[in-house]
C-alpha cells in the first residue's frame, strides 16, 4: 500500500519547551490511523505540524511524495489535506451554510462547491435543516458534524481529526465514529488523535501512542486491542 | 588597584548614583554656557529636555509599567502651566501656594479619569483620553480670561522663599528636580505598588484573580502620571515663560508617547534618553541640516520612524544602548 | 424649519465622511486586531497627493479623487507589508503606538513633499444647489451623501455575499481556522489595509472642499471616526456606520442649537459617558476573553 503521509524524526519547540522530540510515523493510503495519548502528550502539536499551523524545528513531513515543510498553513488545503481543529473551531457567528461555503474556498468552480454542499446535506441531513442558522447556536454534536462536513467539502485525500469526541455525549460519540468509519470506507485516509482510546482503536487500522513528545508504542489496532496488559495499563476500562 | 576599581564599579551599580550622575551631566552645561561654548538657547533646549523627561517618567510609569495609555497628557501639562501662570502672575500668589493648587486641581481631574478607565480598556482608553485632551485644548482656546486665548499667557521665573531665580538658576533647579523625579520614580516602581502595576499590565484577568484592587491601582497610576505632568507643565511655564493653547494638543501628547517608547519603557531613566532624541536632537541637529532641516515636519518624520523602528526591532528602547555599554565596560574591566 | 433641514443635510454629509473613515478603522480592527490611529493621516497624505496631481495635470476633481484613492490603496498595501507584518506578535497597545508613529511620519513628510502651504480642493459639483423645504442644499452635498450610502452598501454586499467578503469575515473571526480552509489570511489582511486606506483617502477628499488640504485636516475626522466606532461598537462591521451618522447628527444639533464652539466637546462627552453604561456600544456584543 502506498504511503500517503510520512513523518520523520519530527521535532517541535515552543520557546524552550520541546513538545515533540523526534517523532516518526507513517500513514498508508486508505487507512485510519489513530494517535493516542494523554492530555499534553503532543497530539495536537503533531497534527498542527502537518497542517503547518505550528513550525517544526527539525525533521521532515512528506505528503503524497512532496515535502510539506516548504508550505504555509493556507496552502495545505490546496494539497487536499483537511484539518478538523481541536474544539471544532467552527465560525460561530456565521451560518451553517457560510461555514460549509468557506470550507470550499479552494474549489475551483461554483458548481463543484454546490455539489459538495449537497453531498454534505445527504450525509448530515441536520445541517440542511439548519443551513441558515447561526453556527454557534448548534448543539455540540451538530457542531462536530458541521466541522467534519466542512472539512470534507474539498474531498480531501487526508482528513485530520483532533479529538472529535471532546465534550460530546456517548451516544453522539458513537454516531461520530460511525461517520468517520463510513468516510474512510469511501476512500478518505483518516488520521485521528483521541484520548478516547478504546472507541478509536475499534475503528482504526493502525495506532501510535504518544507520551510526552515521543512515540512509545505502535502497532495494528487489533493487536493493541487484544493486549490485555495494554488495555489496563494505558487505556483504562470503558 | 583592581580592588579600588571594583568597588568604584559597585558604586556605579547603585542606581541612585546613576540618577545623580544624569543630573550632574546636565549641570555641566552651565559652566559650558558661562564659558561661552554653548549658547543660551541650547541651555533652554536642554532645560526642555529635562522637563519633558520629568513628564516622561510619569508617563512611563503609566504606560510602560501599568500598561495604560493616555493621549491627553499634554492637556494636563497645559492646565498646570496655565494655572501656575495665573496664580503667580495674575493673583501674585507665592510660588509654593501656587504649586499646591496648580498640581492639586489637575490631580482631581486625573482621579476622575482613573475612575472612568476602570470601565474601559485598551483602545477605549486611548480614544477617551484623546477626546479629553482635545476638550482641554478647546478650553484653553475659549477661556481667554484665564488663558489669554490665542494671545498666549506669560509668566516669570520662579521666586521661591524670596530668592529670585534667573535662567541659569532655573536650569540648575530643574536638574535637581530631575534627580528627585528619577529616584522617586525608581522607588515607586520597585515597591509593592509597582509590582501591582506590572501584574495589571500583563493580564487584567489574572490581576483581578489575584485580588489586586484594579480601581485603586488604575487611579493611582493616573494620579502619579498627572503629578509628573503637572510638575513638568509648571517647569515649562517658568522656563519658556510663554504658553499658547495650540502647544497643548495631540502633537505634544504624541511627543510624550515617543519619549517613553523610544527611550525605553521598562527603564526609569528611559524617558531621559527619549527626550534627548525627541526634543534635543531635532532642535540641535536636525534643524541645521541643509534644505531638509528647514521643513517644519522633520522632527515628526524622525520621531515617527524611530517609534516604528524601536517597537519593531529594538523593543527595550534606546536606553538599552547604555545598559549594553555598561555591561561591555564591566566585562572589559572585570574580565581581566 | 429651513435651518433644521440644513442641519440635517449637512449632518448626513459629514456623517458619510465619518462613516467611510470609520469603516476603514473597523475593517483593520476586525482583521488585524488593532486600532488604526493613522486612518486620518493616511487620508490627508492621499488627499495632498491627489490635489497636487490634479494641479499638475489639470484633471477634474472626480478623477483626482480616484487617483487619490488609488494612492491610498498603495499606501495601505505598503504599510501592511513593510510594517504591520513584522509586528505580528506585538501587543495591541504596541500596534496602536506603531500607527501613531505612522501619523507622526506622515505629518512630517507632508510639508516636506508638498510644501507647507495649505491647498484648496474643489467640489465635485460646483455652484449648483436645490431648494428643499426652504433650505438651500448644494448638489455636492447630496452627492456626498449618496457616495456615503453607496459605498457602505457596496461594502456590505461585498462582505456578506462574495467569496472574498466571506474570506474577510472568517479571517476576522478565527485566522487559524481560516488558514486551514486555505484562506490566504496575510493577503486578506493586506487587502483590508489597502481598502481601509483607500476609504480614508475618499473621506479626506470629500471633506477637503469644506475646509482646506493641510496637515491637520483629518484630525477631527480621525477622532470622530474613532468615537463613532466606540459608539457603534467594535464588534460588528456596520455598528460604527450607525455610530458615525448619529454622532454627526447629534454634534450638528448641539452645535446649532446649543453652542457652536462647544458642540463637538459636548457630543464627545455625552458619548463617553454613554459608554460607561454600555461599554460595548450600541450594537455591542460582549467578547469573552480567554485568560
Amino acid at each position: 500500500m502506498k504511503k500517503l503521509l510520512e513523518i520523520k524524526d519530527l521535532e517541535v519547540k515552543y520557546g524552550s519547551i520541546q513538545a515533540l522530540k523526534g517523532v516518526s510515523l507513517n500513514i498508508e493510503e486508505g487507512a485510519i490511523v489513530a494517535l493516542l495519548g494523554a492530555n499534553g502528550a503532543g497530539k495536537s502539536t503533531l497534527l498542527k505540524s502537518i497542517s503547518r499551523i505550528v513550525e517544526s524545528s527539525n525533521g521532515d513531513i512528506i505528503f503524497d511524495g512532496e515535502t510539506v515543510l516548504k508550505k504555509e498553513a493556507d496552502q495545505v488545503a490546496w494539497m487536499k489535506i483537511s484539518h478538523c481543529l481541536e474544539g471544532r473551531q467552527i465560525f460561530a457567528e456565521l451560518t451553517v451554510l457560510e461555514n460549509l461555503t468557506i470550507g470550499g474556498f479552494t474549489l475551483k468552480s461554483k458548481s463543484e462547491k454546490e455539489e459538495a454542499i449537497k453531498e454534505s446535506y445527504k450525509m448530515f441531513p441536520v445541517l440542511e435543516e439548519r443551513k441558515h442558522q447561526i453556527a454557534g447556536t448548534l448543539s455540540g454534536g451538530e457542531q462536530q458534524m458541521l466541522a467534519i462536513a466542512r472539512a470534507l467539502i474539498i474531498k480531501p485525500k487526508l482528513l485530520i481529526l483532533d479529538e472529535p469526541s471532546l465534550g460530546l455525549a456517548p451516544i453522539i460519540i458513537r454516531n461520530v465514529f460511525d461517520i468517520i468509519k463510513k468516510i474512510n470506507e469511501s476512500g478518505t485516509t483518516v488520521l485521528i488523535a483521541e484520548q478516547n482510546a478504546l472507541q478509536t482503536l475499534k475503528i482504526a487500522d493502525y495506532a501510535y501512542m504518544l507520551e510526552v513528545g515521543k512515540i512509545t508504542m505502535e502497532g495494528k489496532a487489533s493487536d493493541l486491542l487484544a493486549d490485555d496488559n495494554l488495555i489496563h495499563a494505558y487505556l483504562g476500562k470503558h | 588597584m583592581e580592588k579600588k576599581l571594583k568597588s568604584r564599579f559597585n558604586l556605579l551599580e547603585n542606581v541612585y548614583i546613576n540618577y545623580i550622575l544624569i543630573g550632574i551631566l546636565f549641570l555641566i552645561a552651565i559652566p559650558l554656557n558661562q564659558a561661552g561654548i554653548i549658547g543660551g538657547s541650547v541651555l533652554i533646549t536642554l532645560g526642555s529636555v529635562i522637563l519633558y523627561s520629568v513628564v516622561g517618567i510619569g508617563m512611563n510609569i503609566l504606560l510602560g509599567y501599568a500598561g495604560l495609555i493616555t493621549l491627553g497628557g499634554a492637556g494636563f501639562m497645559g492646565l498646570a502651566a496655565y494655572l501656575s501662570a495665573y496664580f503667580t502672575r495674575d493673583l501674585n500668589m507665592p510660588f509654593l501656594f501656587s504649586l499646591i493648587f496648580s498640581v492639586g486641581i489637575p490631580i482631581i481631574i486625573g482621579i476622575g479619569i482613573g475612575l472612568i478607565s476602570l470601565r474601559l480598556g485598551g483602545y477605549y482608553l486611548a480614544i477617551a483620553t484623546l477626546g479629553i485632551g482635545e476638550v482641554l485644548k478647546q478650553v484653553f482656546i475659549e477661556y481667554d480670561v484665564f488663558t489669554g486665548g490665542f494671545s498666549g499667557k506669560s509668566a516669570g521665573y520662579i521666586n521661591l522663599f524670596g530668592l529670585q531665580f534667573d535662567r541659569i538658576g532655573t536650569y540648575a533647579l530643574y536638574a535637581v528636580i530631575l534627580i528627585f523625579a528619577l529616584i522617586i520614580g525608581h522607588n515607586i516602581v520597585n515597591s509593592a505598588t509597582g509590582r501591582a502595576f506590572m501584574t495589571m499590565r500583563s493580564s487584567e484577568a489574572a490581576a483581578q484573580a489575584m485580588g489586586i484592587r484594579m480601581l485603586k491601582y488604575k487611579v493611582l497610576a493616573f494620579v502619579i502620571a498627572t503629578i509628573y505632568s503637572t510638575i513638568g507643565g509648571i517647569m515649562y511655564m517658568h522656563l519658556i515663560k510663554f504658553s499658547f493653547p495650540t502647544t497643548w494638543g495631540l502633537g505634544m501628547s504624541l511627543n510624550f508617547l515617543s519619549i517613553v517608547v523610544i527611550g525605553g519603557m521598562k527603564a526609569i531613566a528611559g524617558p531621559v534618553v527619549g527626550a534627548l532624541f525627541v526634543i534635543a536632537f531635532p532642535d540641535l541637529v536636525l534643524k541645521n541640516i541643509p534644505i531638509i532641516g528647514t521643513s517644519p515636519g522633520v522632527a515628526y518624520i524622525f520621531n515617527g520612524v524611530l517609534i516604528v523602528v524601536v517597537l519593531l526591532f529594538y523593543n527595550r528602547g534606546l536606553i538599552k544602548i547604555f545598559t549594553d555599554a555598561k555591561v561591555l565596560i564591566k566585562k572589559l574591566i572585570g574580565g581581566k | 424649519m429651513s435651518n433644521f433641514i440644513q442641519v440635517i443635510f449637512s449632518s448626513l454629509e459629514i456623517g458619510s465622511i465619518y462613516a467611510l473613515a470609520s469603516i476603514g478603522i473597523i475593517l483593520i480592527y476586525q482583521t488585524s486586531k488593532m486600532t488604526n490611529f493613522a486612518q486620518g493621516a493616511i487620508g490627508m497624505y492621499s488627499a495632498y497627493m491627489a490635489t497636487v496631481f490634479m494641479r499638475g495635470t489639470g484633471i477634474s476633481a472626480t478623477l483626482a479623487t480616484i487617483v487619490g484613492m488609488a494612492f491610498g490603496l498603495v499606501l495601505g498595501f505598503a504599510i501592511d507589508l513593510l510594517i504591520m507584518r513584522r509586528a505580528k506578535n506585538a501587543s495591541p497597545v504596541t500596534l496602536q503606538i506603531i500607527t501613531l508613529g505612522i501619523v507622526l511620519f506622515l505629518t512630517g513628510l507632508a510639508p516636506l513633499t508638498f510644501g507647507a502651504v495649505p491647498l484648496a480642493f474643489p467640489r465635485f459639483i460646483e455652484n449648483k444647489s436645490i431648494e428643499i423645504l426652504g433650505a438651500s442644499i448644494l448638489y455636492n452635498g447630496i452627492l456626498n451623501i449618496f457616495i456615503g450610502f453607496i459605498v457602505v452598501a457596496l461594502l456590505f454586499f461585498a462582505l456578506q455575499r462574495t467569496k472574498w467578503g466571506l474570506a474577510v469575515r472568517v479571517t476576522a473571526a478565527n485566522p487559524t481556522a481560516a488558514k486551514v480552509m486555505g484562506v490566504p489570511t496575510k493577503k486578506v489582511t493586506m487587502g483590508t489595509w489597502a481598502i481601509a486606506a483607500s476609504l480614508g483617502a475618499l473621506s479626506a477628499l470629500m471633506l477637503a472642499p469644506n475646509t482646506v488640504v493641510d496637515v491637520g485636516m483629518m484630525e477631527g475626522v480621525q477622532l470622530s471616526a474613532l468615537i463613532a466606532c466606540v459608539l457603534g461598537g467594535f464588534q460588528t462591521f456596520f455598528g460604527p456606520v450607525l455610530g458615525a451618522y448619529i454622532l454627526a447628527i447629534v454634534r450638528n444639533l448641539f452645535g446649532f442649537y446649543i453652542s457652536s464652539t462647544w458642540g463637538t466637546a459636548l457630543t464627545y462627552s455625552v458619548i463617553l459617558i454613554f459608554i460607561i453604561f454600555k461599554p460595548n456600544g450600541l450594537i455591542g456584543k460582549k467578547k469573552i476573553k480567554k485568560v
